[in-house]
Order: C-alpha cells, then structure tokens, then sequence
C-alpha cells in the first residue's frame, strides 16, 4: 500500500525539479506552480523539509551568507526524483481517466 | 537587500527546541527576513508569529515521534475514540442515576441523559467529519470534544450522580487528545478500524455478565475493565506482530497503533485503580519497548553489515 502524495509536497518536489532552491524561492515557486492556490506559511515550510530530509527525498546542496542572512538550497535526491516521476506518472493516469469520462458526457447538459 | 533588526523573529523562533534552532534556525530566520522584506514589512505578523508558536510546540511535544507513527496513532485514536463514544451513548448514555450510598427510597429512578453524551456526540461528529474527507474541521471538533471532556470530567467530580464516570472521561478526553497529534487522512483505516473495535466491543458487551448489585454504568462495567483491555491490546500486539512478520507493513502500522492506543487505556485504567500498579505498569511497557527498538535496532545493524560479528568475519 503506497502512501498518498498530498498536494503541499507535491508542490514542493515540483518546484525543486528543475534544480536546487532556497527557502524563499521555494515559497515563491509553489504560489507561481499553483497558480497562486498554495502559499507555504515559513513554518510549514521548514516542517515538510524537516520531514522530507528525513525521508531522503531533499538533501542540502549549498549554504550561502548573504548580507548576513543565510540562504540553505535544497534540491531532490534521486530517490526523490524517482518519488515525483512516480507521482506524475500516477496523477497522469488520473487526469486520462478524468479526460475520457468527461468526453463520454453527451454535448448538452448530460445531468440526466 | 534593506537591514531589518531580526530580534523580534528571533524572539519568535525561541518557541522551538534549541537543538531544532541549531539545524533550522538561521536558514529559517534567513527566509523570514527575506519574506518580511518582500511584503514590507519590519516586525513578524500576527498569523506569522501565531504559526511560528504553533509549529515550535508541535516540534517540542512531538519532535521525538516520526510523522507516519504520529498519523497511525491519531487514525486508531479517532478510530477507537468514535467505538467507545458510540458504546457510551448507546449503552450508557441514558439510565437510572442511583445514589448507592443512600436508601432506594425516595431516589429518582426516571432515566435521566448523562452529561457525557456532549463529548460522545462531538466526537461522533469529529468522526463523521473524518469519514467526509474534511480532516481539518475534524481537528477543530476533537478540540472541542478534549476540552468539553475535561469540563464532563470536573462536573461529575462534583456530582457523581450526574457524569458518566472518570474513566470513560479521562478516556474520551486522552483519545481526544491523541487524535490532535495529526489530521486524520486515512479514512478507509480509520472507517475499517472503527467498525472492528465496535464489533468487538458491542460483542463484548452483549455476552460478559454484570456482577449482581453493581452500580450501572455499562461501559465502565464490562469495557473499561483492566482485564478487558489489558488482554486486548496484548491480542492486538500479536495480531501486529503477525502482520510484521509477514510484511505487510502498512496493516502492521495500522494494527501497532491500535494496540498502542488499547495499551495506553490499560495504564489509564491501572494506574486509575492504583496508582502504584500504574506505573508498574508503565515502566513494564517502556521495558519491553526498549527491549524490542533494542532488537530492532541491532537487526538493522545486522541487515547493513555492521554487526560486530560481521565486521570480524
């Protein structure tokens, strides 16, 4: 029995997909992913990539200092890469089925 | 890039334990800052400091426990919570109110509704909420089920004819609690959990006698027994440890909470009794629970080729 990605972290693999993030431009990237719909509060943020790091799914791949402030990316490892695609390909076969069904509805109405 | 004077968020992040501020702290200060300074701001937010509150207690009571186990025990909590309410208020809910130490004279013996059916009826609608897929306002219910079952729990100290008695409140009440411990998403487990534990229950229920001349509170009699849920959770541990045996790790996940929730109503009940009995009890789980993460620690070292053993070979 495989657990159920929910939608926050699938967000938030999504937006490290295309290489490593820090904090901030991770927040800003799951609004601009979801079109706006999901905006990581910092707290939520950093409990998922507690969670996530635990699990093997992120790693840290750099600290910058900058202007005194620190800036931790983070990036998917490849368990978590091979996590996402399984993921998409999942929700692929969702949102197929999803098409097809729609597309039986006759042209007009259909409630009936 | 503006200065902004982080004291304040740093202030705010004390609600985290330090060794958690070690590893998280300044990159999470760094991401704050940096969010303040995109809105504009010089100072956390209310709901920002309310989250940062929020999440740092959650780190510091829960920390220690991995997230899947904190889930498995909210579904078997909520799961066993919502059997036991349902016993109640069916069983219990309504009856005679007899004061045991007086003459039967006198006494009013119409059926009168117990307090407790306030709690039982919270959670059944924290239940329902679960089962709907709306795990959040379930949270909100099963708050409100823990605070008003501490409330039941203080009333019938005061009038013991009134509530139900304080084992099935403490119950409700520490059930109730354990639920919070993460939203409840499992709803096939926790549906599938809860129609098992009332089975077994209502079975038990229908088939045990009530000594003759005890005081009639249903539940308590023949449920809420320290026999009845120590040989419970000792049959749910096995039926755990058969399923892990045989791999089936996600039923095993769901059977170990259950049993955990059962053996946690065993040290309520005992250390109700007895205080002394209690935490004999107590130290005897924390005893065997070392033993097994002792166990299965070491078979982990095994499994990646560190044992001393295998080093020397």
């Amino acid at each position: 029995m495989t657990q159920e990605m929910r939608e926050p972290t699938f967000l938030m693999l999504t937006a490290l997909a295309d290489g490593p993030k820090h904090g901030y431009a991770l927040i800003e990237e799951v609004d601009r992913v979801s079109r706006g719909h999901v905006r990581l509060k910092v707290a939520t943020l950093y409990a998922a990539l507690d969670r996530l790091e635990k699990e093997g799914t992120i790693r840290i791949a750099r600290e910058e200092r900058v202007q005194g402030r620190v800036r931790r990316y983070v990036e998917l490892t490849p368990d978590g890469v091979d996590l996402l695609a399984e993921e998409v390909a999942r929700r692929e076969v969702t949102v197929a089925e999803a098409r097809r069904r729609l597309a039986l509805r006759p042209a007009f109405g259909g409630a009936l | 890039m503006t200065t902004i004077d982080d004291t304040p968020w740093r202030r705010a992040l004390r609600a985290y334990p330090s060794s958690w501020r070690e590893r998280h702290g300044e990159a999470m200060l760094g991401t704050l800052l940096d969010e303040a300074e995109a809105q504009g701001r010089d100072e956390p937010s209310r709901g920002e400091r309310i989250a940062l509150m929020r999440s740092g207690l959650a780190v510091r009571i829960l920390g220690w426990m991995p997230h899947p186990a904190r889930e498995a025990l909210a579904t078997a909590s909520a799961a066993t919570g919502f059997a036991l309410a349902v016993m109640f208020a069916v069983f219990s809910g309504f009856g005679e109110r007899v004061d045991w130490r007086l003459p039967a004279e006198g006494q009013n013996l119409d059926l009168q509704a117990s307090p407790g059916l306030v709690p039982a009826g919270l959670w059944v609608i924290a239940f329902v909420l679960i089962l709907c897929g709306a795990a959040r306002a379930a949270r909100v219910a099963f708050a409100a089920t823990a605070v008003v079952g501490a409330g039941v729990f203080f009333y019938a100290q005061l009038d013991p004819l009134a509530g139900p008695r304080a084992i099935t409140t403490v119950t409700m009440t520490v059930f109730a609690l354990l639920a919070l411990l993460a939203p409840v998403r499992a709803r096939l487990a926790a549906a599938a959990t809860a129609a098992v534990t009332t089975g077994i229950l209502v079975f038990f229920h229908l088939f045990f006698e009530v000594p003759p001349g005890s005081p009639s509170d249903a539940i308590w009699l023949r449920v809420l027994t320290e026999e009845f849920t120590g040989f419970l959770a000792g049959a749910v541990w096995v039926l755990a440890l058969l399923a892990a045996i045989v791999r089936a790790r996600a039923v095993a996940r769901c059977i170990g909470a259950a049993a955990t929730v059962w053996t946690i109503v065993w040290l309520i009940r005992l250390t109700m009794w007895d205080v002394v009995t209690g935490m004999l009890g107590l130290a005897a789980v924390l005893a065997v629970v070392a033993i097994g993460a002792g166990i299965f620690r070491a078979g982990a070292r095994w499994g990646r080729g560190t044992h001393p053993r295998e080093g020397a070979a």
